[in-house]
């Protein structure tokens, strides 16, 4: 088992090496001119001096990468064009605030998509498998800022129940940083009012978010209960006379979560698509409101980088998936 | 596809060659099947309804938008800005007075384009490399699924975000952006497609008669994964859509004042609680659109994967 882990850890590496190549490939080579690109905008003459020593674009190109490598791995990715601040603390600073968004939509995603994969499955062919179908794509196909706004229109118009701005109310006393994570903080700390607050304020941008990809989750729950349906222990539970509500629920779902937790693992690059948006529309303090930002200003190393970090999250995500998936399937052979 | 491998348990060598290949060849007859699956459920011949319409649309813009359309895509004050849908305008103007019927059916063979032109691509690039790397096998096949891996590694969105900002905001790079991150997928497709079916029997009958190896590539091996990949790509259309729309809202896309579905979202945002309909309206034309190619495909997909199809029929 450790040697598996451990060669998955190698792969893991390999993968991200070359993820640096890409970047670098577009940033350097491709871009018709990466010095301007590095120093942004406004920059005048003598800073993009400065830029072309500072990211050592005078050298050759293979020159260049192994430093751009080596910045990577040292936790150097660059330095906001305007104010020269390095990027990495940034991006530090706004990850909990993502990864607290990410995990609530991803709890979504189980809590909704799961039993509606399950009953799909259950109704196979039938009315009810065609309306999950119905709803399952529509999620699908619902651009990330529309999905946004219309929960925007409706709450913060209409019903007026849940704040659509921000991820705490400016007016209660803000939890210490313990995680980074208000909800997570305030309820460590006991504090109520901070922590009825921002869990209001995660409801929209979560929901937002996991209605875009619980599809995937639904699809392949249905998919794999329809797979273990015809399987003899199934037919075997039917037999002996169990209802068939346990039938589908205790013995197909359980064999059939096994490839779902591990398909949730491979949506972590579309969920990180996808915030992008939903944090510049609900005013979400983290990487992705980030990203939008310095789309907007023009700042290059910082879209860079993002894009680093984030393949590095989706690169762990599968490598737990990979493992999660042999630890669930006794069938997998550790190798 | 399916029957070719039940076919192919039969006998001799040179009658299964000959039985392979017409299987091999009988795309259309795949194509058939599938129209009957489609048929059979009500929710995907919406899906069909609405495909057509919105190819229809695209080809009669484009053959005589100039008749068709009431108003130019960006004649001003085409009516009172901001008025909401009316007869002569039915889906209402946005803050400058463009009439937004106008300017959602112009931008229909724009975005449809884009989809249906960057998902072939995708699919021919991707699929080529699968193919190779499947069939092949060893070294070449290590070599190219890592690569496809390192692409599949990168949130496609954000990639395409830094490169159409690399390389300037403008139509055709953000389609190279695009392109460039899009094929991975139909890779590792079409390899493992081209790996379970280079070993059936047909396959080996064909190299068993001397036929060579190119040909077999080309003829067997491809002619049969085709049609998954096409279906593959019909769900794909809308993806790409949604991504591009993305990248117009994020406005490194389509610049203004062109109409299109996404940066025309973004550009009415601002409006979303009194005048909702200047948002919503192209934001519902990218939904129908993704929705309806994705409804086709996925009802294909349950189809072709053999062990759904098997509880299904």
């Amino acid at each position: 088992m450790l040697l598996f882990i451990a060669k998955r850890v190698a792969v893991m590496f390999l993968l991200i090496i070359g993820v640096t190549f890409i970047t670098f490939l577009f940033s350097h080579v491709m871009a018709p001119d990466p010095a301007r690109l590095w120093a942004g905008r406004r920059a005048n003459a003598s800073r993009i001096h400065e830029i072309v020593i500072l990211y050592h674009l005078n050298q050759p190109v293979y020159i260049q990468y192994w430093y751009y490598l080596k910045g990577i791995f040292t936790g150097n990715l660059g330095y906001d064009p305007t104010t020269g601040a390095p990027i990495l603390p940034q991006i530090l600073g706004y990850f909990p605030a993502t990864l607290e968004l990410v995990l609530a939509s991803i709890l979504i995603m189980i809590a909704v998509g799961i039993p509606l994969g399950a009953v799909a499955a259950s109704r196979s062919g039938r009315a009810t498998d065609h309306l999950v179908r119905a709803f399952y794509l529509s999620g699908w196909a619902t651009p990330s800022f529309l999905g946004a706004l219309v929960l925007v229109f409706i709450f913060s118009d209409y019903l007026r129940v849940l704040p659509t701005l921000g991820i705490i109310s400016p007016f209660v006393q803000p939890p210490r940083t313990i995680t980074g994570m208000p909800v997570v903080d305030s309820l460590l700390e006991g504090n109520i009012p901070a922590f009825v607050s921002s869990l209001e304020h995660l409801i929209l941008p979560a929901t937002s978010l996991a209605f875009l990809n619980f599809g995937i989750a639904t699809r392949m729950t249905r998919a794999s209960m329809l797979e273990v349906f015809p399987l003899d222990y199934v037919k075997t539970a039917r037999s002996k006379g169990l209802s068939e509500f346990i039938v589908v629920y205790k013995h197909a779902l359980r064999n059939a979560l096994i490839s779902t937790v591990t398909v949730l693992a491979l949506l972590t690059g579309s969920l990180l698509s996808g915030d992008v948006v939903v944090e510049d529309i609900f005013g979400w303090p983290g990487i992705g409101k980030y990203a939008f930002t310095a789309v907007k200003s023009e700042n290059f190393p910082a879209i860079i980088a993002v894009t680093v970090v984030f393949s590095i999250g989706v690169i762990v995500a599968n490598l737990v998936a990979d493992v999660l998936y042999a630890v669930l399937d006794p069938k997998v052979e550790w190798r | 596809m399916v029957e070719g491998v039940v076919q192919g348990s039969g006998s001799q060598g040179r009658r299964l060659h000959d039985r392979a290949a017409s299987v091999a060849g009988s795309t259309k007859s795949g194509l058939i099947s599938s129209w009957r699956i489609i048929r059979g459920s009500p929710l995907s011949m919406f899906g069909f309804g609405l495909v057509i319409l919105y190819l229809a649309v695209s080809v009669a813009v484009i053959v005589a938008g100039r008749f068709i359309l009431p108003y130019g895509p960006n004649q001003l004050n085409a009516g009172i800005p901001l008025s909401p849908p009316s007869f002569s305008h039915p889906f209402g103007t946005d803050n400058l007075g463009r009439d937004i019927f106008t300017r959602v059916l112009a931008a229909t063979p724009l975005d449809l384009g884009i989809g249906i032109g960057v998902a072939s691509l995708a699919m021919a690039i991707g699929g080529f490399i699968g193919l190779i790397a499947g069939f092949q096998g060893g070294m070449v096949d290590s070599v190219l699924m890592r690569i496809t891996d390192i692409f599949l590694s990168i949130p496609s969105l954000i990639l395409a975000l830094a490169i159409s900002v690399a390389l300037g905001p403008s139509v055709v790079h953000s389609i190279e952006a695009i392109s460039f991150v899009w094929w991975a997928s139909y890779a590792r497709l079409a390899r493992g497609q081209a790996l379970s079916t280079k070993n059936q029997l047909y396959v080996v009958a064909a190299r068993a008669s001397g036929t060579k190896e190119y040909v077999i590539l080309g003829r067997h091996v491809f002619r049969n994964i085709f049609d998954t990949l096409f279906i593959y790509m019909t769900m794909d259309i809308g993806t790409v859509i949604l991504t591009f729309s993305t990248l117009s809202f994020l406005g490194v896309g389509i610049q203004p004042p062109t109409a299109e579905w996404g940066s025309m979202v973004i550009n009415g945002n601002y409006y979303i609680t009194t005048q909702p309909w200047i948002p919503l309206i192209p934001g519902f034309a990218i939904f129908f659109a993704v929705f309806a190619f994705s409804l086709i495909g996925d009802v294909l997909r349950d189809v072709l994967d053999p062990k759904t199809r098997k509880s299904m029929i």
